[in-house]
């Protein structure tokens, strides 16, 4: 039976898929009604040409994030498809397709989220493929920055910014209050924004019987800027006369090419592919020189600016095999075994431009890192009864770190190297993986299936050189009858770390003092003693051909049994009821829930030692995240050549911190007793409402309007943050604002074939 | 796997192949498959290259030539894909798999769809001009008929640009299997980001091991409501593991905000509960090539 689906009346009820995508890749009718036609032998050659105008009334940083429109404004659009495949039953296998998305321009941007290939060759012999693909991006609308992307300040080296008597307090001095109407002088509002343009090219071959080569390229360039941050000075923050937190807009300007080639070899029997790949990424630019806008006072010994590396360009080579042999049709196996080595050679910036300190020799110019990777997994699976079958597989990952390893002076800002961590740890890993599963049918509509999977992951420089994991898991997957079907899976896990001891970590980076940090009782989520219940189900039922219901859900909690600080807890519940129902043949609607909750539990102490002693402030904190997701679409084809649409998402979110804690010790209650004041839950609330509507106007004509009301309401005490504020005169954040819109868009659009 | 038993019988092709079926297949959209690139008679590796529609749908000269009887239903074809007759899941799969079970999908036997009993022509459909789960704009509907929890996580303000038709599922997953986590394309969760963010691949001179390990210890790749696609916000989500002493344990509460009370050192801000938390400091937390960038400052 036909299972509707919510699909693209929901994906264009978010109000973002573009038209032209809608009206280039679906044809007009939708619904499984058959044409009545005959089929003709003619060749299907086609062209089609689509031709629009947006309008969107506000701007939007978040919703038009990745759809190269943020700002409000008309944006004219067009796509076409244009393809020829010779008649079926010509003999003749060639064939050609070009499709264009999204070809638009607006001020700011070229090709915003546009798309185009073409697609040639002999089908069953040889194909080739063209294509050009970008990917906006727009994270702000409304950064306020000093910089430019160069580093250097937008106004020039300002006067007057003297930290000279800051206090920082609640309430702030008369300096704060002064130093932070001077920082707002110097700022400007900006977006950040950064796009990918990717070209490529591949092209496949069948260059024997049973053998296919294959191959292609592709080169991006990815440009613009991204929000980033660093601290200037000559202490750790924001609570200092001589440390700030700058907020500025990084430069990106990457090239990335990759490449892959592989050849194939395919029977019946036995299948053979062996793959290289190249990844090849390009930063063109090593590092960024941020100016220092509180260095022109004379008081601090303080750099005028801060060399900041950016990320290194890298090589990455794969090659990989993969075999696959059926045994009599009932037994199979598979193998994959693949090496690779990751290369960073990039030269290093210098540790600090501060001229008033003697920067320290470094081991060498560049890092000259090396990782190798090896990957081999081998599966068998059989059902040699009817009713019995049985899988067993193992696998081996590892990331083998071969970079040098030597002592460098530390910094944490600009100022002499500080004390701690001076040595760099190439870590590596090994993952190894075994499972066994068996499967019993007692009814050719039934199976159950009883597994066990080993888990063992060895590090080096860490908390815990050894994780072991063992895995029970039952699953039973049944169809009581053609309408319904139920599938249930429970599993039980438990891992154990091995000697953990969180202070090995630090003091394989040259910590001198790691107890500070990582004494008994913190443990890494990812890497200590856990048990794990899971609970997985599915239950579908359709008991009218025009009826059909769906209920997905899952559970699982993780405790952390050793840890008594850090993560303690987590646990995930979602579930997620679904219906469709076709009243009438022409007429398709679908209602949709979705309950998901994350929930994590952290835990943790502070010890501060003072002239009465020593006390400890014990805190806990839980941080639940519950969204709620209802979704309803309609599409009505009120005849056969009007098509109406309407789709509606709400979708909430609210995320809480229930946050306690209290004291012990000698020094009493205060100041040391932590006046923990829970934060306001943060909430996120989401509608949107799409109704679109096709005519068409002729058999070659179709007419597209589309209207979308989107709101997003976004409460988070994150919003309210002032780029500049007396309470933190030294630092200036980004301060992007409430995320919060309103948007209407009105589309209209004429396809066109040819 | 199919069982032995389930082999298909003794081959009786129609003598005149598509010609026989479409004189009463004749209507969209059965008859769409021959914009495909499945019909194409040139191509000899094509099912029309061979038997027309009985190679997918086997041998059916009973069923296209013995008229049924007063009352007597028509012989069923070897293989059906829908309606009330439709043929096993594994049986259906094998008629895919006798020609497809090379490249990507040589690990469909024993991957979680096959074990979940998913059929080829779940997500599939081929009496059409382009299948649509083959279609950017179009494959996510198709993967959220079942995997519903992340249809709703890509409505999240943070996401991927999945919604926007810009990424897919299948540029990050293999559906047909995988000899990696996750029916992941890459056989790591990190090397399958790394194809798109390869600026956070390195090797790196200062490493930061959680994210050296796993991507998934901070992020939530189908849709979160922090920013970034984080599992929580920092500083909570950094001090799930760097905690219990220095600035890292102190209990960062609303007291700590720009709106909040004096606190220690009759100080009300703390830098780890303005903008991105120990980020706003610790801004290179994948990695830093810097030799000064130890603390993933620089």
């Amino acid at each position: 039976m036909r299972k509707l689906t919510l699909g693209r009346s929901i994906l264009l009820g978010a109000g973002i898929l573009p038209l032209t995508a809608f009206a280039a890749e679906t044809g007009f009718d939708v619904s499984d009604e058959p044409t009545p036609k005959k089929e003709s032998s003619a060749s299907a050659a086609s062209i089609e040409v689509t031709s629009g105008v947006r309008y969107q009334g506000s701007s939007s940083a978040l919703f038009g994030r990745y759809n190269g429109s943020p700002e409000n404004g008309f944006y004219p659009f067009v796509g076409f498809d244009f393809g020829k495949k010779h008649p079926w039953d010509s003999g003749n296998t060639a064939y050609f397709d070009v499709t264009g998305t999204n070809l638009s321009s607006n001020s700011d941007r070229v090709l915003p989220n546009a798309s185009a290939a073409l697609s040639f060759g002999k089908q069953g012999s040889w194909g080739a493929r063209l294509f050009y693909d970008n990917i906006s991006y727009t994270q702000s609308l409304t950064f306020h920055t000093a910089h430019t992307e160069t580093g250097s300040l937008l106004r020039g080296t300002p006067g007057g910014i003297s930290l000279t008597g800051i206090a920082l307090t609640n309430p702030p001095n008369a300096t704060d209050t002064a130093i932070s109407a001077a920082v707002a002088n110097i700022l400007t509002q900006r977006s950040i924004e950064s796009q990918r343009d990717t070209f490529g090219a591949s092209f496949s071959s069948r260059i024997a019987t049973h053998w296919t080569f294959s191959s292609n390229f592709a080169h991006e360039h990815k440009t613009g800027t991204k929000e980033n941050s660093l601290l200037q000075g000559t202490s750790t923050g924001i609570n200092s006369a001589t440390g700030n937190i700058i907020y500025f807009p990084e430069p990106i300007d990457y090239d990335t090419d990759r490449f892959t080639t592989s050849a194939g070899y395919k029977t019946r029997e036995m299948q053979f592919q062996m793959t290289y790949s190249l990844s090849h990424f390009i930063n063109n630019r090593l590092g960024i020189v941020v100016l220092d806008p509180f260095s022109s006072t004379t008081i601090r010994s303080v750099p005028l600016s801060a060399t900041y590396s950016l990320p290194p360009s890298n090589f990455a080579h794969l090659l990989k095999a993969q075999f696959g042999y059926n045994f009599g049709g009932t037994t199979r196996l598979t193998a994959t075994a693949a090496y690779g080595v990751q290369l960073q050679d990039a030269s290093f910036v210098p540790q600090s431009t501060n001229p008033s300190i003697v920067i320290p020799p470094v081991p060498a110019n560049s890092f000259d890192g090396e990782v190798q990777t090896y990957f081999a997994s081998v599966m068998l699976t059989s059902r040699p009864l009817r009713a019995l079958d049985f899988k067993a597989s193992y696998s081996i990952d590892e990331r083998n770190n071969q970079s040098p390893r030597f002592n460098y002076a530390p910094f944490l800002n600009d100022t002499a190297s500080v004390s701690g961590i001076n040595m760099n740890a190439p870590y590596s890993f090994q993952h190894q993986n075994a499972n066994g599963e068996l499967g019993y049918r007692p009814l050719s509509s039934a199976r159950f299936v009883v597994g066990y999977t080993y888990d063992q992951y060895t590090r080096t420089f860490s908390a815990t050189n050894l994780n072991r994991e063992s895995t029970y898991y039952a699953r039973m997957i049944t169809q009581f009858a053609s309408e319904l079907t139920a599938n249930l899976g429970v599993s039980y896990g438990k891992r154990t770390a091995s000697n953990y001891f969180g202070d090995a970590a630090w003091i394989a980076l040259g910590e001198t003092f790691p107890t500070a940090l990582d004494s008994l009782g913190l443990q890494h989520f990812f890497e200590s003693a856990r048990r794990r219940d899971e609970v997985k189900g599915e239950l579908t039922w359709a008991p009218l051909p025009n009826l059909a219901m769906a209920v997905t859900g899952k559970f699982y909690r993780d405790h952390y049994d050793r840890s008594i600080f850090g993560m303690t807890h987590d646990r995930a519940v979602s579930i997620n009821p679904d219906l469709s129902y076709s009243p009438v043949k022409s007429v398709d609607t679908h209602l949709f829930y979705s309950y998901e909750r994350l929930s994590y539990r952290l835990a943790d102490r502070v010890s501060v030692s003072g002239t009465g002693g020593t006390s400890q402030f014990y805190w806990s904190l839980a941080i639940p995240n519950t969204v709620h997701t209802v979704g309803a679409s309609v599409d009505w084809q009120v005849d056969p050549n009007v098509k109406l649409g309407a789709a509606y998402i709400h979708q909430y979110g609210t995320t809480a911190f229930n946050q306690s804690g209290f004291a012990t010790g000698s020094l009493g209650t205060s100041p040391w007793n932590y006046n923990v004041v829970p934060l306001p839950s943060n909430t996120s609330n989401l509608n949107s409402l799409n109704l679109h509507a096709d005519f068409e106007l002729t058999e070659d004509a179709t007419m597209q309007l589309g209207y979308i009301y989107e709101r997003f309401h976004s409460k988070d005490y994150l919003n309210a943050q002032l780029p500049t504020s007396p309470l933190y005169a030294n630092a200036i954040l980004g301060a992007d604002g409430d995320p919060s819109y309103n948007v209407h868009v009105v589309t209209a659009a004429f396809r066109f074939r040819f | 796997v199919v069982a032995a038993s389930e082999e298909p019988a003794e081959p009786t092709y129609t003598a005149r192949g598509a010609q026989s079926c479409m004189k009463c297949h004749d209507q969209a959209p059965v008859t769409d498959i021959l914009k495909s690139p499945h019909a194409v008679k040139g191509d000899s590796h094509s099912p029309f290259g061979q038997h027309d529609c009985e190679s997918c749908h086997g041998p059916s000269d009973k069923h296209a030539s013995s008229a049924p009887g007063y009352g007597a239903k028509r012989t069923l074809p070897e293989v059906s894909f829908v309606g009330p007759n439709v043929s096993s899941v594994e049986k259906r799969n094998a008629v895919c798999l006798n020609c497809h079970e090379s490249a990507m999908r040589m690990d469909w036997v024993g991957s979680q769809h096959q074990n979940n009993n998913v059929a080829c022509t779940s997500c599939h459909t081929l009496h059409a001009a382009k299948d649509p789960v083959l279609v950017k704009a179009s494959q996510p509907e198709k993967c959220f008929t079942c995997h519903s929890e992340q249809r709703a996580q890509s409505f999240q303000s943070s996401h991927h640009p999945i919604r926007e038709g810009k990424v897919v599922c299948s540029d990050c997953h293999n559906p047909h299997g995988s000899p990696g986590p996750r029916l992941l394309k890459e056989t790591s969760i990190n090397d399958t980001c790394y194809t798109c963010h390869a600026d956070k691949r390195g090797p790196f001179l200062w490493e930061h091991e959680s994210v050296r390990e796993n991507c998934v210890n901070c992020h939530l790749p189908h849709g979160s409501t922090r920013a970034r696609l984080l599992k929580e916000r920092p500083p909570y989500l950094c001090m799930n593991c760097h905690s219990n002493g220095g600035h890292n344990a102190s209990p960062y509460s609303a007291s700590n905000l720009p709106t909040g009370t004096a606190q220690v050192d009759a100080r009300a801000v703390s830098a780890r509960m303005l903008a991105r938390g120990c980020v706003n400091c610790h801004s290179q937390i994948h990695g830093s090539n810097s030799p000064g960038g130890s603390f993933f400052t620089r």
